[in-house]
């Protein structure tokens, strides 16, 4: 359908249409705490990151030292340490799993101010094989066309080619996608920008990781999508703030998801 | 009973009746003293004492004529001189004493060069109409070449300096005391007419009036307006000439009605590429556009960039952007009232075009002639041939519009009309996996009108139109799964001028109305499916009922007052959702079909004023309230017309509600066509609809849960300048406005302005005829930046870069300009019947990029092309993109009429 626009576009601009542009924000330092939590059923180290937003497009996020970060069920509490040499990240001890059926609350403490947030996982399917397809041009370069059917998804996609005779730059070799699956209906999802297709040559190392996605948690990605892989089409919605299920005060998400993972390696 | 009236000068042949003449243009003319030299206004402020007791009219005025100075002249049949009169007055003016006998006599006068005209008061004549002999003069007004009826020309009787209107079917009624009478019948391009009657009975009289000829030189024919200037208390309204709509500079060179709206102050398009518009702070769905009486509810083709309506099909646009008249309802903000041609009662003829987008052909003629005939229109674009071969995927592609009327007069008192469009688009394309997708959406109208004349005063139009609207988005056209949403309307609707006298007239009628919404489903094998969640449709009756009158008080004084009651009612089948104060569902009932479970009615009074300071200046004045219980249901930003979807007002919808109160000042340049006005206004509007961040619109049972209700409010400053007549025709505006929304649960409960607050807003559409074979036109608009929410910050999740807003509305796209040209050329000498045209246009002439989307989520590909970003594993250096539609775009067009 988006040919439709094309041809639309090419037949009225003249060849015109989309150019970068110099845009002053009226940007200001807002004082929120974005987290970026999660805890899987995959035994091992869980993670949360606390930042500060930033002012401008591309600056370096800040990283939020010192915090008390903890994750409960009900029943057990994991305390998360912070990372010496991720300052900001904070990790439970290797031995973490969650599990379906439980609800897990996020807490965090910095200085005087509390966020607390819950989730709770469901189960997801398992993967099903992707589509590897040629990329155009570019002779043993492939892309990957993601699984995009039953109950909803996130997918984290990591690619890497270090190893092969094709990676010139070992900082360049590898690559990671998300890639998402909802069942919600949007026209600005339908009529959504081009999106820049990851290439990569025979013998890359792709690791798949599923997270299913609880209803609530399937509406944050939807409004996170909304602003931003679905935003810049023709059809654009209005521009809202993104949902989050942290305490006021705090934006960003604490999720509890069940994971299946697998590698596969591109002949 | 019309056998006594003698039409004594015209541009037609007539037989005078010259003893008529004596009897009735007799004037008595005094000529004391002799040798009279001295200017009027000098002996009028001269002092004297003058004394006469009861004495008659004619002897007083003999008196004091020779006392003052004065020489008098006036009708003798029109003015009763048996009236006594008496006065004692010492050392005052001349005038104070003229004044005094006028007062007595019932009169008024004018100073003519060196004499008094002396003529029956207003009041008197109102006065004399209550009384016997009263006759009433009444007809069509049709062009005499074509026998089109003509709206809106004016019919003037200079002796009472008043005059009437012809109305949409081009029917004129005027109630006046049996005298004789100068009648003026003027129209803006056609020759004005000039009739002497006699009336001593009521007198049915059609006129024919005649295009005048392109002028060669600088002459300035200004018909006599003075009815629409004097006596029309109607404000915020603006005709558009369909013939200067043609020569108007346009996109690809296709003439666009709703285009042109956009260089009307207090009329702003959405963008570049959009047929949706905004009136004075009304969102976009408060434009009620009609076509013969049929609303359409999405005038546009190819997502927007052109709208449903063919140019040359129409008659006559007239925009209310306020002051909507209680005949109409349904809508806040504005009406956009189009009339196609009616088609030629004498003869055939036709018309065409091709352009680089479509082609149109448009045939006319008599069935019988002076009977009926009728006029068919279609249009098709040829952009599919092109996209076909630039891409075999393509399958179709195509727009086309087809406009038809059938017009029959059975007797003099009854003429049918019976009008048919159709308007679709369709894009297919095959898809992966050998299905082919598309999208479609369609308008159609049909309209059954019947004019009806109970009597010479008393004129009816009933009129029984539906008309749909069609959207739907397919998956698979082989197996027929889409997305479809639709509304639809039939009514029935009768409205009655009852034209009591000159001074009066009255409008009434009623309207019944069905509303069918279809808000948006799948079907899968064309079988409403289940595998996605069904949303209800929607049914409603809609009565309406109003009554208005337009009542000339005084010579200088014209009121209208008019009110209208609608009453909405939701019927099923449907079923409604029950929401909690969250506005999360926790309900549901379900109606049987045809049960009447909720109802809403609204009063809307509406008056004007009009106050005529002098000959050529009135001072304006109006409240209109306003009810709309049909909403586009939309969070798009997009100026494209993307999938819509109509809810009505129900339980969960309240009904919307505006006030408006507007002032302005109108003043008309003599003798040189231009007509300057301006116009305050402030409307307050209720229950306007808002969304939640990110709402959920299609397929969500739960949609009015997404909505959100609040006010707004907008006002403004409105001045135009027009002149529609000469070599150099057109008009300039400029407005400065604000629009301003204010909802609880929106931007913290703040006011912000609306996407459409563009405070400054400047145009100019200009056409010069430069000889009778060219003409160029000019079209510049300048407007400040529609309102944009931009972040003030941003934030990183799960390798995203996500914006953070703290205000709606905060920021502003740069300021839009554009300036177009065209040429017309007329490529015959001597054209008779055959006239034919060559059109060159250049649309946005020094390319400006007018930017309808900026984003802030782009990265550069290494080919150049703006894309979202693929890989996440690191943060990608986005950059801010805009996206402008037109760059420099000239046309050429080819356009013949065979008349």
């Amino acid at each position: 359908m988006r040919k439709l626009i094309i041809y639309i576009l090419f037949f009225i601009c003249l060849f015109s249409c989309e150019e970068e542009t110099d845009w002053n924000l009226a940007s200001i330092v807002i004082p929120r705490l974005v987290v970026d939590g999660m805890i899987t059923n995959q035994r091992g180290r869980q993670e949360v990151t606390l930042t500060l937003p930033v002012k401008n497009i591309n600056d370096i996020p800040v990283p939020v030292s010192g915090a008390f970060v903890a994750i409960t069920d009900q029943e057990k509490v994991y305390f998360l340490t912070e990372i010496i040499e991720k300052p900001g990240t904070y990790v439970t001890a290797d031995t973490v799993q969650g599990v379906v059926g439980k609800i897990y609350t996020l807490y965090i403490r910095i200085a005087e101010f509390e966020f607390v947030a819950n989730s709770y996982m469901v189960p997801v399917e398992p993967l099903k094989n992707p589509f590897i397809v040629p990329c155009d041009k570019q002779e043993n370069f492939y892309h990957l066309i993601p699984e995009s059917e039953g109950d909803p998804f996130m997918m984290f996609i990591f690619i890497n080619w270090i190893n092969t005779p094709f990676c010139k730059d070992d900082h360049s070799c590898h690559e990671r996608i998300n890639h998402y699956h909802l069942n919600s209906i949007d026209v600005n999802e339908f009529f959504k920008p081009d999106k820049e297709i990851i290439c990569f040559p025979s013998g890359s190392q792709i690791i798949r990781r599923k997270f299913s996605l609880n209803p609530d948690h399937q509406r944050f990605i939807r409004s996170m999508l909304m602003e931003t892989e679905w935003r810049g089409g023709i059809f654009d919605v209005q521009r809202g703030n993104i949902l989050s299920n942290m305490s006021p005060g705090a934006i960003g998400y604490f999720a509890a998801s069940t994971v299946v993972t697998d590698t596969l390696y591109i002949e | 009973m019309e056998k006594d009236v003698t039409e004594l000068s015209s541009h037609k042949i007539f037989v005078p009746n010259i003893k008529s003449i004596a009897c009735i243009v007799l004037l008595i003319v005094w000529l004391i003293p002799e040798g009279f030299s001295q200017e009027v206004d000098s002996l009028l402020n001269r002092k004297i004492s003058f004394t006469i007791k009861n004495i008659l009219l004619e002897e007083a005025l003999h008196t004091f004529s020779e006392k003052s100075g004065l020489r008098f002249s006036y009708n003798a049949k029109r003015i009763s001189t048996d009236t006594n009169i008496s006065i004692d007055v010492e050392n005052v003016t001349v005038k104070e004493v003229l004044d005094m006998i006028c007062t007595q006599a019932g009169l008024t006068y004018e100073s003519v060069e060196k004499q008094i005209i002396l003529k029956k008061a207003k009041s008197e004549l109102i006065k004399s109409q209550i009384g016997v002999g009263k006759v009433t003069l009444s007809g069509f007004i049709r062009d005499a070449d074509t026998g089109e009826i003509l709206i809106g020309a004016a019919v003037y009787l200079s002796e009472l300096e008043t005059g009437t209107i012809s109305n949409a079917y081009g029917f004129y009624s005027i109630t006046l005391p049996q005298d004789s009478y100068n009648i003026k019948i003027s129209y803006i391009g056609y020759n004005e007419l000039n009739r002497t009657l006699n009336l001593s009975s009521s007198y049915k009289m059609d006129i024919q009036l005649s295009k005048s000829e392109i002028l060669m030189e600088e002459i300035i024919v200004i018909p006599d307006d003075r009815i629409s200037f004097v006596g029309a208390s109607q404000m915020s309204n603006m005709d558009i000439n369909p013939g200067d709509l043609m020569q108007m500079p346009a996109f690809l060179g296709e003439g666009d009605v709703i285009k042109s709206l956009q260089s009307i102050p207090g009329i702003q398009l959405f963008a570049d590429g959009s047929t949706m518009f905004f009136v004075r702070g009304g969102d976009r769905d408060q434009n009620l556009i009609l076509l013969d009486e049929a609303p359409i509810y999405n005038p546009s083709h190819l997502l927007g960039l052109f709208s449903t309506f063919i140019p040359d099909a129409v008659k006559d646009i007239n925009i209310y952007k306020g002051d909507i008249p209680a005949s109409y309802g349904s809508r806040l903000s504005s009406l956009i009232d189009i009339k196609t041609n009616d088609g030629n009662l004498n003869r055939f003829s036709m018309n065409g075009s091709i352009g680089m987008l479509s082609t149109k052909l448009g045939i006319e003629a008599p069935i019988v002639r002076e009977k009926g005939s009728f006029f068919l229109s279609g249009r098709m674009s040829q952009v599919g041939w092109v996209f076909k071969r630039l891409n075999d995927r393509v399958e179709d592609f195509y727009f086309y519009d087809v406009n038809s009327k059938l017009n029959w007069k059975f007797n003099d008192r009854n003429r049918i009309f019976l009008t048919f469009y159709s308007g679709a688009d369709l894009y297919s394309e095959k898809s992966d996996n050998l299905n082919s997708t598309g999208i479609n959406w369609k308008n159609n109208a049909l309209t059954f009108r019947w004019n009806h004349v109970f009597s010479k005063k008393l004129f009816s139009n009933t009129t029984l139109y539906a008309s749909s609207y069609d959207y739907a988005l397919y998956t698979s056209i082989e197996n027929s799964n889409f997305w479809n949403s639709s509304i639809a309307n039939l009514t029935l609707k009768s409205d009655f001028s009852w034209f009591i006298n000159p001074a009066m007239t009255l409008y009434s009628g009623f309207a019944f109305s069905g509303h069918n919404i279809n808000p948006g489903n799948f079907f899968i094998n064309n079988q409403l499916t289940s595998a996605v969640p069904y949303v209800s449709k929607k049914h409603n009756r809609e009565s309406a009922f109003y009554a208005e009158n337009d009542h000339q008080i005084t010579k200088k004084l014209n009121i209208r007052y008019g009110i209208r009651l609608s009453i909405w009612e939701n019927t099923g089948e449907a079923i409604e959702i029950e929401y909690n104060q969250d506005l999360n569902p926790v309900d549901s009932s379900y109606y049987p079909p045809g049960k009447a479970y909720h109802s809403f009615s609204n009063l809307t009074p509406r008056i004007s004023l009009s106050y005529q300071i002098n000959p050529n200046t009135a001072l304006k004045a109006s409240y209109t309230r306003t009810a709309q219980y049909l909403h586009l249901i939309n969070n798009s930003i997009s100026p494209f017309t993307t999938l819509d979807v109509w809810l009505p007002s129900g339980p969960n919808i309240p009904d919307q509600t505006a006030n408006q109160i507007a002032s302005g000042i109108i003043y008309q340049i003599e003798k040189t066509g231009i007509l300057l006005s301006s116009e305050i206004y402030y409307k307050k509007m209720k229950n306007q609809i808002d969304y939640i961040d990110h709402a959920e619109m299609l397929l969500n049972p739960f949609v009015e849960g997404e909505l959100r209700f609040g006010n707004a409010w907008s006002y403004g400053l409105e001045v135009l300048a027009e002149k529609k007549t000469g070599r150099l025709r057109g008009w300039m505006g400029y407005a400065y406005s604000r629009a301003w929304r204010q909802f609880p649960d929106t931007n913290n409960g703040l006011k912000y302005p609306a996407f459409y607050d563009r405070p400054n807003e400047f145009s100019f559409m200009l056409i010069y005829d430069i000889n009778s074979r060219v003409n160029t036109s000019m079209n510049w608009y300048y407007a400040s930046g529609s309102a944009i929410t931009t972040p003030s910050g941003f934030y990183y999740f799960q390798g995203h870069t996500l914006p953070l807003f703290t205000e709606k509305n905060n920021d502003r796209f740069p300021n839009y300009h554009r300036l177009d040209v065209s040429f017309r050329f007329r490529l015959n000498k001597n054209p008779h019947r055959f006239q034919h045209y060559l059109g060159l246009s250049i649309y946005n002439l020094y390319g400006r990029k007018n930017p309808v989307f900026i984003n802030f989520n782009k990265i550069e590909t290494e080919t150049n092309v703006f894309k979202t970003p693929g890989d996440l594993g690191s943060l990608p250096n986005l950059i801010t993109t805009q996206t402008f539609i037109y760059n420099v775009i000239p046309s050429i067009n080819y356009h013949f009429q065979l008349k």
